[in-house]
C-alpha cells in the first residue's frame, strides 16, 4: 500500500511541475487601463506621467483599494477638472517656492488615484482619502468637483497636503522629540473619533484625527497649517480674557501646537530646503 | 498510473495547446469581439437584488467606449443615454468592467454602496445568441447573474422614461436629513371607493405597500383601513408600472388585486402638502386593471409615524443640532439661525401633553446651557392638539415660558425660530430607526425642515 501512495505521489509531483517549460508564472494580464485611448490619456501622460513620472488612474482597477472597501471610478467629465485642481492647489504652490520644485519631483507619490464617491467600508465608515508608503495618494469624491464648493476644496486639499505630508516623516522621520510634546493626548486605537474638535484641541492638537498617533499628528498639523484660513486664530494664539477651566485647557493645548508647529517647520527646512510657510502663502493666495 | 500520466504531457498536447499569454489573448479578443458584434447592440432587464425591481438598459459596444441606455431617472435623466469606456479585463478572471461612472456604479452607491448593485461582471458563457455573466463586485455572496440578449430596433420604444421622470417629482416633498429620501404616494381608486398608501423607491424599483382605506381622506371618522406590510419590485414597460410580486388585499370583505398600474396624464395640479400652498402638488392619474381609473397623489403618511402622541411624563427631546433645514443642514451650524439666535442651545423640547405645575404642556423651544453650569428652559406655547394619522397641527400662541430670566430678544429670537420649524401650522411625524431608542421626525411639507425627538 505504501509504494502504491509513494508511486502516486511521484506522479503527481510529476505532472505538478508542468508539462510547458516555456510558461512563465509572471503572465502580463490586461494592461489596459495604462493603454493611452483617448485625448485624456494623452494630456496625463505628458503633463504628470512623464513631467512627473506620476500615473493618474482614473479607470476602474480593483488593486486600488482593499477587497473590503467598496469604491466607485469617477465621471468621466470630471477628470480633466480634477486635474487641473491637483495642479492649481498642489503642484504649482511647492513649485512656486524655493526649494520647492527639487522636494516635489524628488517625493511625487508614484500613482494618483481618483475615485468617483467616498470609500465605504465594511465597518460602515467611510475613508476621505488614503496615501500608501509615499507610493500612492488615493481622492475621493471627485464626482463633487466644484470650484465653488469651498467645502468641497477644504476637504481634498486636506487629503492631499495631510498624505503627502506622510512622505516627510516616512522618508526623514518626525521632528526631533516631535511625539514627546503632548504625550498625553493621543487616543488609544481606533478612539479618535469619539473626541470633538474642542478636546482636542484642549489636548493639543489641531483635529480629533490627530490624535490618533505621531505620524498623524504631524500630517493633520501640516496640512491644517496649509489650508487653513484661520490656523493662527484656532490653534495657536491664545483666547483673551480666559476664565472658565475649558478655556484654559484651551489655550495650554495651543501652546503645544505652537511648539509643534515650530518643530515642523524647522524640520521641512532642516530635511527638504522648503519654507512651510511661503507654501502655505501660495496657497492662501489661491483660496 | 505513470505511463498515462506521461503520456498527457506528450509532445503533441503541448504543441497543441499555446501560452498562456496567447491563451489570455484569445479569451479577451473573442469576448470583445461578440460583445461588438450585435448591429443593434444588447438589451438587459437588470435586476440587482431578489428584492429589488428592474432596470430596461440597453448597451451597444464599440472598439473603446459602450453606449448605456436606460430608463432610471434619477440625476435628471443623467442615465438615459451615456457613454463609458469600457474594458474586458482578466485580473479575476475574465471580466467586462465599466470603467468610469455611469449608471451600473449609481446603483452600485445607493445605500453606502449596500444595496447590492454591480460593475464588474465575470463572463460565465454563451448560450445561443445570449451572453450570461456573473457579478463580482457585490456586498455580500449574493452574486447576480445577467442575461445579454441581442437587441431589436424597436427595443428602444420599450423604455417608460416619461413614467421614471414624473414618478421622480414625487420624491421632491419627503423627509430626507440623514435618510435617503423614499417618496409616498395615495392612489385614490375613485371607482372602488378606495385608496392605497405606498412608499416608492425609483432608485431600487421597490414598492412598500403600508395601508389601504376606504375613501380618499384620512381625517374622515369613516375611514376604515388595513394595514398591507406588502413590499415587491417593479418594472416600468409599455405606460406601465408592473408590479413583480402582485399585492393582494381584503378591505371590507372585498377582495382587490393589485398587478400594475397604466398611467395616463400627468401634472403639477394635485392637492399641496403644505397648508399654505395652492394645489400645486404631483398628480398622475390613470387606471388599474380590473379595478378602474386611479388617481396617485404625494402623501406623508407614515405608519410607524402615527405612533407619535402626547405623553404626559416627560417632553420630547433631541440635541438641538438634529434640526435641518431643506438642504439638510442643521440650523445649529455656524451662520444658521439656531446659533445665532441661541448659541447656548443644547437641546430642543417639544412638550406635547407633558404634565406639570410649573411649565406648559404644550410648548416648543430650548434648553440653553451657557457652559459655566448655568442652565434654562425657554419654550413658546402652542394650541392643545392630537395626532391625526401621523399629522400634527401646531398653532403658536404668544405665550412664552421661561425657567429664567428671559434676554431682551429672546422672546422675539425664539418666535422667529418656531415660527420658521412650524410654518403652515402642520408638521408629520414618521419614525427614525435607532437601536435602543424610540425617534421621531416631525417633518414640514411647506419649508421642508425636519426636527428628529427622542422619546
Amino acid at each position: 500500500m505504501k509504494s502504491v501512495i509513494l508511486f502516486l505521489l511521484v506522479g503527481g509531483l510529476f505532472t505538478s511541475s508542468g508539462c510547458y517549460d516555456k510558461e512563465t508564472l509572471n503572465v502580463p494580464v490586461n494592461r489596459a487601463p495604462d493603454v493611452i485611448r483617448n485625448e485624456l490619456d494623452q494630456y496625463i501622460d505628458v503633463n504628470f506621467t512623464q513631467d512627473f513620472g506620476m500615473a493618474i488612474r482614473y479607470r476602474f482597477v480593483d488593486r486600488y483599494v482593499s477587497p473590503f472597501q467598496r469604491v466607485t471610478p469617477p465621471r468621466l467629465e470630471v477628470v480633466r477638472p480634477m486635474l487641473d485642481f491637483i495642479d492649481e492647489f498642489w503642484i504649482d504652490p511647492y513649485l512656486a517656492v524655493e526649494n520647492g520644485e527639487t522636494f516635489f519631483r524628488k517625493h511625487v507619490p508614484a500613482e494618483i488615484v481618483l475615485l468617483g464617491g467616498l470609500i465605504y467600508n465594511e465597518d460602515g465608515t467611510v475613508t476621505l482619502g488614503t496615501a500608501d508608503a509615499g507610493a500612492q495618494i488615493t481622492f475621493t469624491d471627485v464626482n463633487s468637483v466644484d470650484r465653488n464648493d469651498r467645502a468641497w476644496i477644504l476637504q481634498q486639499l486636506q487629503t492631499v497636503y495631510h498624505e503627502f505630508a506622510h512622505i516627510v516623516h516616512q522618508r526623514y522621520k518626525l521632528p526631533n522629540a516631535f511625539e514627546t510634546i503632548s504625550p498625553q493626548g493621543y487616543t488609544s486605537a481606533g478612539a479618535w473619533f469619539t473626541l470633538t474638535g474642542d478636546e482636542a484641541l484642549q489636548r493639543g492638537f489641531v483635529s480629533p484625527y490627530a490624535t490618533s498617533s505621531p505620524n498623524e499628528d504631524f500630517a493633520e498639523t501640516v496640512a491644517h497649517f496649509l489650508f487653513e484660513e484661520n490656523f493662527f486664530e484656532n490653534y495657536t494664539i491664545p483666547e483673551p480674557d480666559c476664565n472658565t477651566p475649558a478655556c484654559e485647557s484651551r489655550n495650554e493645548g495651543r501652546k503645544m501646537i505652537v511648539q509643534k508647529l515650530n518643530s515642523i517647520l524647522a524640520h521641512y527646512e532642516k530635511v527638504t530646503g522648503v519654507s512651510l510657510e511661503d507654501v502655505r502663502e501660495e496657497v492662501q493666495a489661491k483660496l | 498510473m505513470l505511463i498515462s500520466l506521461l503520456i498527457s504531457c506528450s509532445e503533441d498536447k503541448v504543441a497543441k495547446l499555446p501560452p498562456v499569454e496567447e491563451r489570455v489573448l484569445q479569451a479577451i479578443t473573442s469576448l470583445r469581439t461578440d460583445l461588438t458584434a450585435p448591429s443593434n447592440g444588447w438589451k438587459l432587464e437588470y435586476q440587482p437584488t431578489d428584492e429589488s425591481g428592474v432596470f430596461f438598459i440597453l448597451l451597444d459596444f464599440d472598439e473603446d467606449e459602450v453606449r448605456i441606455k436606460s430608463d432610471l431617472a434619477d440625476n435628471d435623466g443623467e442615465f438615459f443615454d451615456h457613454i463609458l469606456p469600457w474594458r474586458v479585463d482578466n485580473a479575476l478572471g475574465l471580466e467586462l468592467i465599466f470603467e468610469t461612472y455611469g449608471l451600473f456604479h449609481y446603483l452600485f452607491e445607493q445605500d453606502g454602496a449596500t444595496f447590492g448593485a454591480e460593475f464588474e461582471w465575470t463572463f460565465v458563457s454563451k448560450d445561443g445568441e445570449k451572453l450570461i455573466f456573473r457579478s463580482i463586485s457585490d456586498v455580500t455572496n449574493d452574486q447576480t447573474n445577467i442575461i445579454l440578449e441581442p437587441a431589436s430596433p424597436g427595443d428602444e420604444n420599450l423604455f417608460a422614461r416619461d413614467i421614471a421622470q414624473n414618478l421622480n417629482e414625487f420624491a421632491t416633498i419627503s423627509p430626507k436629513a440623514l435618510e435617503t429620501p423614499v417618496p409616498k404616494q395615495q392612489i385614490i381608486l375613485e371607482d372602488a371607493g378606495i385608496s392605497v398608501f405606498w412608499s416608492l423607491d425609483p432608485a431600487k424599483r421597490i414598492v412598500e405597500s403600508i395601508l389601504a382605506g376606504t375613501g380618499s381622506d384620512f381625517d374622515d371618522p369613516g375611514f376604515t383601513a388595513v394595514v398591507l406590510n406588502h413590499r415587491s419590485g417593479y418594472k416600468l414597460q409599455n405606460g406601465r408600472l408592473i408590479l413583480l410580486d402582485p399585492l393582494e388585499f381584503v378591505l371590507n370583505n372585498t377582495l382587490y388585486t393589485i398587478n400594475s398600474v397604466e398611467f395616463s396624464d400627468f401634472s403639477n395640479t394635485g392637492p399641496g402638502l403644505c397648508s399654505l400652498s395652492v394645489d400645486d402638488g404631483p398628480l398622475y392619474e390613470g387606471q388599474i386593471p380590473g379595478l378602474g381609473s386611479i388617481s396617485m397623489i404625494a402623501s406623508l403618511f407614515d405608519l410607524e409615524g402615527t405612533a407619535f402622541q402626547p405623553i404626559a411624563e416627560f417632553p420630547y427631546s433631541v440635541n438641538s443640532f438634529f434640526i435641518f433645514d431643506e438642504t439638510s443642514t442643521s440650523l445649529s451650524e455656524e451662520g444658521k439661525i439656531i446659533a445665532e439666535k441661541f448659541p447656548d442651545a443644547v437641546a430642543f423640547f417639544f412638550y406635547y401633553g407633558f404634565e406639570s405645575d410649573t411649565q406648559p404642556s404644550y410648548a416648543a423651544g430650548f434648553l440653553l446651557d451657557d457652559g459655566n453650569g448655568n442652565s434654562d428652559i425657554f419654550l413658546r406655547e402652542f394650541l392643545p392638539t392630537t395626532t391625526s394619522g401621523n399629522k400634527i397641527e401646531v398653532i403658536l400662541t404668544d405665550s412664552y415660558f421661561h425657567s429664567g430670566i428671559p434676554g431682551p430678544e429672546d422672546e422675539a429670537n425664539l418666535a422667529e425660530i418656531t415660527d420658521l420649524l412650524f410654518e403652515g401650522g402642520e408638521v408629520y411625524a414618521s419614525d427614525f430607526p435607532v437601536e435602543g431608542l424610540v425617534v421621531f421626525k416631525l417633518f414640514n411639507p411647506c419649508n421642508q425642515y425636519e426636527m428628529f425627538l427622542v422619546q
